[in-house]
């Protein structure tokens, strides 16, 4: 029986409700901090609505076009020549905030490295189902995806922008195993990372002890601990009900980027653990509604495709709260669909586009 | 329920729910992770929080200096500490507190108590100023007090200096806390307790001269103690100003008039470069610089001798017979009279049924028959009542008004008077009756309503000196304003084209003044080219009578000199107030020409005068500048 097609009214929901808490929270966030800079308090506000409209118009129109269109060869590898390029223009750009990660429209920034994340994504589905009988081969599979990933992570990595291109890894990372890479491969991965991980998780440990022993007024509060610590300082005073919306003191000038990169520390500060743990509640129900897309879909492309955009929403949205308490190191990964930044806000909200499109498909499978 | 197995086998099945559970594994990870944070350990980072408190402490650009043409320092900043009071927790400035910070400051509580109500409007963290140019018991005391009182804050700062204190004063001008009222009008420009000019070149150039503070938003502890730097936005200096005055023409002025009341100035006709002007008595800039007090300031305000007016631009008195020069140019370009044109002059005239009476008329005797030439000489005053009924009330408003009276300069300076210069109509508005015919017999001789300032007088003698070419006063230099995006007024001369014959008549006659003999023989120097014009007036002008209330109505005393007396370089004009007899003013402007010379044409310039001048009290500061070289700076 011919079946009306309709998008997973949750998923679309979730990020709906993401996109308007985003909204408020880069207000209060950014409020105080624009009004002393630019003399409006309405700056991010402004741009930040201009870009979610933008975005929310691209995520409907995509998810009319049916994910299949992506398998296109000649869509994909233009596509990737396309963002090398901009990649590689975007070193030509002046520096700004000490980094070259942005084109300049007028009063929009654009990013191409968060164009490099859906486009990875896509690539990856498109190859481990041209291969998916041979996803091991490390001549014909592994390597021609090492090239690809390793030319893109590398060109991020000269803006520099470390998040992204451990955001892109991570990504490449679980659609590998979802599509059934040796597990052997993994292991040997691992292990070669433990000698980092083991420093990387020693130093982290390490640094919150420092930072908790700041309590003594008399260490040295401004070193490097400094931001993090500030970070801390706004999840830990927010208590369980949080200080209520606009009454953050920790995003007037201790927390960096409060606007940005920390704003979930503002929404845990104005919000307390309730607004934090639902925060992150809807991000489990993005991972839900995401994967049960994946396990629906009846082809090997839209489940790969499925997979990795909601690790691409959900993983980052990970890593970026373990980064606000913490437990891990890097910076310069947005909280999706939350977080200030034009390019990003759009390009999650395409990826989102697609993901509703493959929802779709998942006939009457109740997960 | 239909269960659909994948279409292709190969694709591991377990793989994406094995996922989902890794994620979700996470997802319990950080909601732990953020349950200790914010549940558990609450308390901690609460206080944590409270304990982080910022302070926006201003940096003060450094005014810019003012240098004299040869870049000596006429105003300078001196290093000095402000207090800071900082109000980011409102509710413990409680009345008790500040009572005791302004006793140990030294300050009135009341007057603190308004200041911090009057800063409610501030933002939090950005602390006020409560005490300037803190004296060392008061950095002591804030520094003892840190727990007691952790709201203070000391800060360096760059305070306004006048190294020659009461010298150039009125020129210079002095700076102050700006108004609520300049606040209001230039939106956020100004914070309480910036530092603006008030008065001359300080106030007309403030943009020039005034930086951009600079704020170091700092993070502090519990007890005020600075933990450390958040940000800092550099200060922007304030730029230097170079002004076209001589320190050696000032001094020499300034010396030369010896504590009598008046007005010096000195300009270059050529280009207008205005190379010394002193206003007397004087005040010392550097008390309005340190919060001067309510009682000093009535008593400069009240002064009779008005120090704080600048007497060079805001006098406004009649010219006496200085204004002969405007009468005799009046009726030369008129043709109304010759050089040779003859007067005999019995001491008094009668015009319109009165008697006017020559100044000679006091020795019972006139001049006789004069020409042209001895009646500037002799100054006599029938002929020139004579010469102005000839031409009559509108031409000689005319050339007044065309030679420079009348109307403002335009000096780079605030404040400047435009003086008077009656007419008929002006008359008839003003007082609503026909101008009296006698009126134009006094107005000749620069009596009557004529009012002018020392200023405009050197401005008018040295454009007709020049032939009629008239350079707008200024001090600071075009091109160095123009660097500052200023838009200074084109230094393109205003022409009023005289005869050369009407040129050389004025000038052999103002010649004669001070080398025959004439009235104004005082300021002869001998190798010196020197002439120029005296005037003695009787009139008080309305603005100053209140200062000459209790003193004698003496006459005011003019000597405009100039030198060479063709093609002048230099021109100065005196006023002595209640002088008594232009024979004052005379030798003053002599000094001060012979100071050009000495300077500027050393081979032409006598021997430097040495014992003549006088040393008055409270300047021995200022000796070793004279003659020092130029390219020392003020000690």
């Amino acid at each position: 029986m011919a079946r009306k097609l309709e998008s997973d009214l949750i998923l679309f929901g979730a990020i709906l409700v993401l996109v308007i808490f985003g909204l408020v929270m880069v207000f209060s966030a950014s409020a105080v901090m624009a009004s002393e800079r630019y003399g409006s308090s309405y700056y991010f506000l402004l741009r930040q609505g201009i870009w979610a409209a933008l975005g929310i118009l691209a995520m409907v129109a995509v998810m009319n076009i049916d994910y299949r269109q992506w398998r296109n060869p000649r869509f994909i590898f233009p596509a990737l020549a396309l963002l090398w390029i901009l990649l590689v223009a975007v070193y030509l750009t002046p520096r700004w905030h000490e980094t070259h990660r942005w084109f300049h429209m007028g009063p929009l920034n654009f990013q191409p490295s968060e164009l490099a994340k859906i486009l990875i994504v896509i690539f990856f589905a498109y190859f481990l189902d041209r291969r998916r009988n041979s996803v091991n081969d490390i001549r014909h599979t592994l390597l021609p995806l090492g090239l690809v990933t390793g030319l893109t992570v590398v060109l991020i990595l000269k803006e520099p922008d470390l998040g992204t291109s451990l955001a892109i890894c991570l990504i490449c990372a679980a659609m590998l195993f979802a599509a059934g890479l040796h597990l052997r491969y993994f292991a040997g991965a691992t292990a070669a990372a433990v000698p980092l991980l083991y420093v990387v998780i020693f130093h982290v440990a390490y640094r919150h002890n420092r930072l908790l022993g700041f309590l003594h007024p008399e260490s040295d509060p401004l070193g490097k601990g400094f931001q993090m610590l500030q970070s801390l300082i706004a999840v830990g005073s927010g208590g369980i009900l949080g200080a209520g919306l606009m009454e953050g003191h920790q995003k007037l000038f201790f927390l960096p980027e409060p606007q940005t990169d920390f704003i979930y520390a503002v929404i845990s500060e104005e919000w307390g653990f309730i607004g934090a743990a639902l925060v992150l509640v809807v991000f489990a129900v993005i991972l839900w509604r995401g994967l049960r897309a994946a396990i629906c879909c009846s082809d090997h492309f839209g489940k790969l495709l499925a997979v990795g955009i909601t690790v691409l929403l959900v993983g980052q949205a990970l890593v970026n709260m373990s980064v606000v308490i913490g437990l891990l190191p890097t910076k310069g990964i947005p909280l999706p669909f939350i977080s200030y930044g034009g390019s990003s806000l759009l390009m999650n909200l395409i990826a989102a586009g697609v993901l509703l499109n493959i929802s779709q498909h998942a006939t009457g499978v109740v997960f | 329920m239909e269960v659909r197995f994948p279409e292709e086998p190969r694709f591991p099945a377990w793989k994406i729910p094995f996922l989902q559970y890794l994620v979700a594994v996470v997802f319990v990870i950080l909601l732990a992770g953020y349950w200790r944070l914010q549940v558990t350990h609450h308390e901690e980072y609460l206080q944590l929080s409270e304990r982080n408190r910022t302070r926006d402490l201003p940096i003060i650009a450094p005014r810019g200096r003012i240098l004299d043409r040869d870049g000596r320092v006429l105003v300078d900043n001196l290093p000095a500490f402000s207090v800071l009071l900082s109000r980011d927790d409102p509710a413990k400035l409680i009345p008790e507190k500040l009572e005791g910070i302004a006793r140990g400051l030294g300050i009135d509580p009341q007057a603190l108590e308004q200041q911090v109500d009057q800063s409610k409007n501030l933002p939090r963290f950005q602390p006020i100023v409560i005490k300037k140019s803190a004296t060392m018991q008061d950095v002591a005391f804030v520094e003892s007090h840190r727990t007691e009182y952790p709201e203070l804050d000391l800060i360096q700062v760059q305070e306004r200096f006048y190294p020659k204190h009461d010298f150039a004063a009125a020129l210079l001008g002095y700076v102050g806390d700006v108004s609520p009222e300049t606040i209001a009008r230039t939106g956020k420009r100004y914070r309480p307790g910036d530092v603006v000019g008030k008065t001359g070149i300080e106030r007309e150039y403030n943009s020039i001269l005034s930086g951009q503070d600079g704020m170091r938003r700092v993070v502090v502890n519990s007890r005020g103690e600075e933990m450390g730097t958040l940000s800092t936005i550099d200060p922007k200096p304030g730029h230097d100003l170079r002004l076209t005055i001589d320190l050696n023409l000032q001094l020499a002025a300034e010396q030369a008039m010896g504590g009598r009341e008046g007005a010096v100035v000195a300009l270059d006709p050529r280009d207008g470069q205005v190379l010394a002007m002193v206003s007397q008595p004087t005040f010392d800039p550097n008390e309005f610089a340190h919060h001067i007090d309510l009682k000093e300031w009535r008593q400069l305000n009240s002064d009779p001798e008005k120090p704080l007016m600048n007497k060079a631009i805001q006098a406004q008195l009649a010219p006496g017979s200085v204004f002969k020069i405007v009468t005799a140019v009046a009726g030369l370009e008129t043709g109304t009279i010759h050089p040779n044109y003859t007067v005999n002059c019995p001491g008094y005239a009668t015009f319109y049924g009165h008697t006017y009476h020559d100044w000679s008329w006091v020795h019972h005797r006139g001049h006789g028959v004069v020409d042209l030439h001895r009646a500037i000489v002799q100054s006599c005053d029938v002929y020139f009542y004579t010469v102005g009924k000839l031409v009559g009330i509108d031409k000689l408003a005319y050339f007044a008004k065309h030679l420079g009276l009348g109307s403002k300069t335009g000096v780079d300076l605030p404040g400047e008077e435009p003086g008077l210069m009656p007419t008929p109509e002006w008359v008839e508005k003003r007082f609503r009756h026909k101008w009296y015919a006698g009126e134009t017999i006094s107005v000749a001789i620069g009596q009557g309503a004529v009012a002018v300032t020392p200023l405009q007088l050197a401005y008018m003698i040295g454009g007709v000196a020049s032939g009629g070419v008239f350079y707008r006063p200024h001090l600071a230099f075009r091109d160095e304003l123009l660097k500052w995006d200023l838009d200074p007024p084109a230094n393109d001369p205003r022409d009023f084209p005289l005869a050369p014959g009407t040129v050389e008549a004025v000038d052999r006659g103002m010649w004669g003044v001070v080398n025959e003999g004439g009235t104004g023989a005082r300021a002869r120097v001998a190798g010196l080219d020197i002439a120029g014009k005296t005037g003695t007036a009787q009139v008080v002008s309305v603005a100053l009578q209140h200062s000459a209330h209790n003193a004698n109505y003496k006459n005011n005393a003019w000597f405009v000199g100039y030198a060479p007396s063709t093609h002048p370089e230099i021109v100065v004009s005196v006023l002595v107030m209640h002088g008594g007899h232009s024979t004052v003013a005379a030798p003053i402007a002599a000094d001060v020409i012979k100071a050009y010379f000495a300077e500027r044409h050393p081979e032409q310039a006598p021997p430097a005068p040495t014992s003549r001048q006088p040393e008055i009290a409270g300047r021995t500061s200022r000796q070793p500048i004279v003659g020092a070289e130029k390219a020392s700076v003020f000690p």
